[in-house]
């Protein structure tokens, strides 16, 4: 089958998205807790199952997840939920000692490397029994140990392991609003966004600082639990995989839809905005949702996933592409109609080296999960703002490295015992990252070429 | 009524008067006994026909005024035998049914001639018996109402030419229907009655059982010789325009045609007699009772339109009920759309990606039973696997004859074939459309699915040899530009065909379908939607310009493909051998040798990338050029109907980066904006 996905969901932040994305599929696919599908999908919607799943010989679907953690807690709870079932047990993997990575990158990456053989041999078993495995899917966030330090590690040795599949990552970044309890988080993270830089195909920014404030704001959630940020977090992952999961027409397949949002290989980061937003505490008494209400709401960066600050910078911000999936009840001749009005309003800034657009795709919905709105869309979104998110990694990273705290953990690890300069080369991999797409806002960036004094 | 002077002036003058040698006249009353004869077409003493010059001669001598009323009488008798020449030539259906229809009324209207002439006979004799005078002037005055009547039948005689035939020869009469002579009207109208009994039975065959018994081709309904069962429906029956009797509207023969074609289909093609509608009913009724005829027809709204519109209509929903429920009609138009028109998108992706290797070589090389295979497994690993079992079945390979030289794109095509009742009236195979469309679209996924591998390729390019190959950052970069441009287009043009031509169009046939209860409205409909799939998507002939310019485009995909490839496995070459090296220098170190062959194979390599880079230039000036043609195009071919090249144009253009610095492209652009609003 074309345009199979291998999940590897790592570290606690990366099974608990994880968790919540196969329920969601499940839910979508009409499955059950046990893999079982329900009476009432056993017809099809046209939909596909095994771009995630894999049939058992007893026809159970099985998810092609790999489930990794350093510490016991998460996977834990999986496993003792009503989904414990749903995973095939020898996909899922704890370290043995059980210690966690400790918060720490480098324990995470040396763990990695340590148990490099058992986890490469789930997944290889994992890719051998796909008939044409597309890619793998990594869930993860980039501050803590586990996912961003093992994550790092498999990430490099994906690509030599597996050069022509692609590597997409739903990645996490930290609430800035909050003071984190891990401390070395800009260590972390830097070090964990030059393997993204690097090694991955395409990344999918969740962004927790704009996650709890759509919680906060939007949804007027005071304190928001993490199921409910892993609800919005599942809901974009859901969305962002309908067209694979629901083939029609177009992008159907990894290439095709991630391929026209990434005109430029290194800028591969992207960014969602979802609209309408509701919890299911909330009444949907919005008014009537169009195609153009929805389009034209993405654009706003109140809906935005992402926490950038489009307005008050200097600098000339712009969309290098963006892929709106509109699901629900679409009349196709109001897409274009929509994006005439969107043009002629001219409020979107574009790169100006190439040309863009707003492309849609028209996805049918799960017929199972029934939603309140007509229609709705997810914008995945490839902005040149982006960089202030990794600017401000990268500012805490200079604060924290200036100080020099923190390195003590790093140095007791193989990578660090001599010195530092994978953090120095990180941080030039960082930077040139956030130069290529400061540059990217100007008319002259296909002559632009990075600062390589590293 | 009769305008024709030609039958009386013939007569006229071709009668003429043989003196007799001993110029004596004759007698009023010997001239009236024989003209009695000459009347009833018989030969006697004083008036002979004479064969050779068709014509009545009197043998003996007559006065100036015998003379002129005698030529005036003998005309009955020349009338008489036009008349009886056409109903012996054409009785017992020696001319076919109608005729002899014909033929029987003119007969007794003969008949009443003859018992006219035979009281005639009895007051002429009567008249000598009482001694009392009976001239020719008498005759005249008896004979001015038979002239004129036969006067008329001799002309439609002439009219029938001999060589006319069924409802033409209806035609013929029903004028007279109309004529202010009541008795002429009468018998007018007794003809039609008569004559058209025979076209109700053909009709009542036709529409009730589908079946032409038409022995003596006097039928307006014609069925053409051999031709086989898919053209039964478009090209076995015809209309012959001539043979409908006037009466008819063209709605009621329309309706006849089209109903009998429904039944014949039904039984012959089909193979499914359904029970007779209601309407269907009646006609046979009618056509049992065996003396029903057309002449109601002559007036408006007659009970017989009336049924034969509902019958039309009711056998046009059986057709089309039947089509639905057992021949599937509707999947196999999702069926059409799926796999023809590529809207089974996992299906399609997963082919390309079995048959690139395969499509990419010399087309001689293949063989068509692997391409089955192929097929198959593309079915298995998509989506397509749980589509309807009779679609699968339907669906298969076909792959063109080849000259040896095409590559097997050029020869592999997927094919739709239902056969059977679906192909005879939609002719989804024959026509070629769905086949032409597939062409198009296929080369469309084509190129879209060499563009996400070339950007698969790229992006793989600079994760692995960024580093280890730095020469090729900026050539990568500008590929990549080029590629990131042409994917644009691409799938720009591919939104814009799939969602908002084939979707919208799909929806909108989707639609008249479920409202649709008559087979027209489903063949018209779905004639509409390819015809507006055609259009829109610039595959017409009036578009020919437009198709050949974006075919160009895909063309330069090609090009840019071929160079790419080879560039990759060089670079490809080139970073394996350094890796090598370096393995190498730190295993077993380095020496002069080893470092200047590193020098000069980086030299060579270095004269690959700038080949290369300038090949890419190239390519893309040649590109951005043919692309700005092609926008200008779209634009200008756009017209009010065809507003949607424009959004296809804007699409491509939108954010203004093509237009940015061409101020014809900018220029045209916002003027037809402006004009469209």
């Amino acid at each position: 089958m074309p345009c199979e996905m291998i999940t590897v969901q790592l570290g606690q932040c990366g099974n608990q998205i994880g968790f919540e994305f196969w329920k969601k599929l499940c839910a979508e696919h009409g499955i059950n807790p046990e893999g079982v599908l329900e009476p009432f999908a056993t017809e099809g919607v046209g939909d596909r199952k095994d771009v995630f799943f894999y049939q058992a010989d007893d026809n159970h679907y099985v998810p092609r997840a790999v489930l990794l953690d350093l510490e016991p807690r998460v996977i834990h709870s999986i496993m003792s939920s009503n989904y414990s079932k749903l995973y095939n047990p020898e996909n899922v993997y704890l370290s043995k000692h059980g210690g966690g990575a400790g918060n720490n990158w480098a324990s995470g990456f040396a763990q990695g490397e340590r148990l490099q053989e058992e986890v490469f041999d789930i997944l290889d078993r994992e890719a051998e029994g796909g008939d044409s495995l597309q890619g793998f899917v990594l869930c993860h966030s980039i501050a803590g140990g586990t996912g961003s330090g093992m994550g790092s590690f498999i990430l490099e040795h994906l690509t030599d392991r597996y050069p022509k599949k692609i590597i997409e990552t739903y990645s996490v970044f930290p609430n800035q609003d909050e003071i984190s309890d891990v401390v070395v988080q800009p260590y972390n993270s830097l070090l964990t966004l030059k393997r993204l830089a690097q090694s991955a195909d395409c990344v999918v920014v969740l962004d927790n600082t704009a996650l709890n404030r759509i919680a906060t704001d939007r949804l007027h959630i005071e304190n928001p639990s993490f199921a409910q940020i892993n609800s919005l977090v599942s809901t974009i992952m859901s969305v962002s995989t309908a067209t694979l999961r629901y083939p029609s027409y177009m992008n159907n397949d990894l290439v095709g839809l991630i391929g026209p949002l990434i005109p430029s290989p290194r800028l591969h980061f992207l960014m969602t905005g979802y609209t309408p937003l509701t919890t299911d505490h909330e009444d949907a008494n919005i008014r009537k949702t169009t195609v153009f209400d929805v389009m034209r709401r993405l654009l706003q960066p109140k809906n935005m996933m992402v926490s950038t600050v489009q307005e008050r910078s200097t600098i000339p911000h712009c969309y290098l592409s963006i892929l709106n999936i509109i699901q629900g009840d679409v009349d196709p001749t109001q897409v274009y109609k929509s994006l005439q009005r969107i043009r002629e309003r001219k409020t979107v800034n574009f790169i100006n080296w190439g040309p863009s657009s707003i492309q849609v795709a028209l996805s049918k919905k799960s017929p199972y999960v029934p939603t309140a709105h007509r229609v709705s869309g997810l914008m995945l979104a490839n902005h040149t703002s982006i960089s202030q998110l990794f600017q401000r990694v990268l500012d805490q990273y200079d604060k924290l490295r200036h100080r020099e705290a923190f390195l003590d953990q790093f140095r007791k690890q193989k990578m660090f015992k001599d010195d530092l300069c994978e953090m120095d080369d990180s941080r030039a991999v960082v930077q040139n990252l956030i130069d290529e797409y400061l540059a990217a806002t100007k008319d002259t960036y296909l002559q632009w070429q990075p600062n390589e004094s590293t | 009524m009769n305008k024709d002077p030609v039958p009386k002036m013939s007569t006229s003058k071709t009668v003429k008067i043989h003196k007799s040698e001993d110029s004596k006249t004759i007698t009023d009353v010997e001239i009236i006994r024989c003209l009695l004869y000459c009347f009833q077409g018989v030969n006697s003493q004083w008036i002979v026909f004479n064969e050779i010059q068709k014509q009545f001669v009197v043998t003996a001598k007559l006065d100036f005024y015998q003379t002129q009323k005698v030529n005036r009488l003998m005309e009955l008798g020349y009338l008489h035998n036009i008349i009886q020449e056409f109903i012996e030539s054409n009785d017992n259906n020696k001319n076919g049914s109608i005729s002899s229809g014909i033929s029987y009324c003119f007969r007794e209207e003969i008949c009443v001639y003859y018992d006219s002439i035979n009281k005639l006979q009895k007051e002429v004799n009567e008249a000598y018996e009482n001694n009392k005078q009976y001239s020719l002037g008498n005759l005249l005055c008896w004979s001015v109402l038979w002239l004129g009547q036969l006067q008329d039948l001799s002309y439609a005689v002439k009219m029938f030419d001999g060589t006319r035939r069924g409802g033409e020869l209806v035609s013929i009469i029903v004028p007279f229907a109309y004529c202010a002579n009541p008795y002429l009207q009468q018998m007018a109208r007794n003809i039609i009655k008569v004559s058209t009994r025979p076209i109700m039975t053909m009709i009542c065959n036709w529409m009730i059982d589908g079946e032409l018994v038409d022995n003596y081709d006097e039928f307006f309904i014609y069925q053409c010789p051999d031709i086989n069962n898919l053209d039964m429906w478009n090209n076995r029956y015809t209309i012959r325009e001539s043979m409908i009797p006037t009466f008819f509207t063209k709605e009621d023969v329309n309706r006849i045609f089209r109903t009998g074609r429904y039944i014949n289909f039904l039984h012959t093609i089909c193979k499914s007699k359904p029970d007779l509608t209601q309407s269907r009913k009646v006609l046979k009724d009618f056509r049992n009772s065996g003396n029903k005829d057309l002449f109601p027809m002559l007036e408006k709204g007659s009970i017989i339109s009336d049924l034969i519109n509902e019958a039309c209509t009711e056998s046009s929903t059986v057709v089309l009920d039947i089509l639905k429920d057992k021949f599937k009609l509707f999947l196999h138009f999702e069926g059409l759309r799926r796999y023809m028109l590529l809207g089974q998108g996992d299906f399609v992706t997963s082919l390309l990606e079995i048959l690139q290797p395969h499509l990419d070589k010399p087309s001689g090389t293949l063989g068509p039973h692997i391409f089955r295979q192929f097929l198959d497994t593309a079915v298995r690993s998509s989506n397509a696997q749980f589509d309807e079992q009779i679609i699968l079945e339907t669906l298969n390979v076909k792959l063109l004859l080849t000259s040896g030289e095409d590559c097997g794109w050029d020869i592999f095509q997927l094919d739709y074939s239902t056969g059977g009742p679906l192909e005879t009236i939609f002719e989804f195979d024959r026509n070629g459309r769905y086949s032409i469309m597939f062409v198009f679209l296929w080369r469309l996924k084509r190129i879209d699915f060499v563009l996400s591998q070339m950007w698969r390729e790229l992006n793989l390019l600079i994760k692995t040899s960024y580093y280890i190959v730095p020469e090729i950052r900026s050539v990568s970069k500008s590929t990549n530009n080029l590629v990131a441009q042409m994917v644009h287009t691409i799938r720009q043009i591919q939104f814009y065909v799939l969602f908002d031509v084939i979707e919208t169009e799909w929806q909108h046939f989707k639609q008249a379908f479920n409202k649709a209860t008559l087979l027209e409205t489903v063949i018209d409909a779905h004639n509409q939607f390819l015809k507006n799939i055609f259009k829109r998507s610039v595959q017409t002939e009036e578009t020919h310009d437009l198709s050949k310019k974006m075919r160009q485009l895909f063309e330069s995909v090609l090009e840019l493909r071929g160079i790419q490839e080879r560039f990759h496995s060089q670079s490809q070459y080139e970073m394996k051998r350094r890796k090598d090296l370096e393995i190498y220098i730190e295993k077993h170190g380095t020496c002069n040798e080893i470092e200047n062959n590193d020098i000069h194979l980086k030299e060579v390599f270095l004269l690959e990338v700038n080949t290369y880079e300038n090949i890419i230039k190239e390519i893309y000036l040649s590109y951005k050029t043919d692309l700005g043609k092609f926008l200008k195009k779209l634009i200008k071919v756009s017209s009010d109907d065809q507003e949607a090249l424009h959004s296809l144009a804007n699409r491509i253009n939108f954010n203004h980066y093509y237009s940015k610095n061409d101020q014809e492209l900018e220029k045209c652009a916002t003027y037809m904006c402006r004009s469209h609003k």
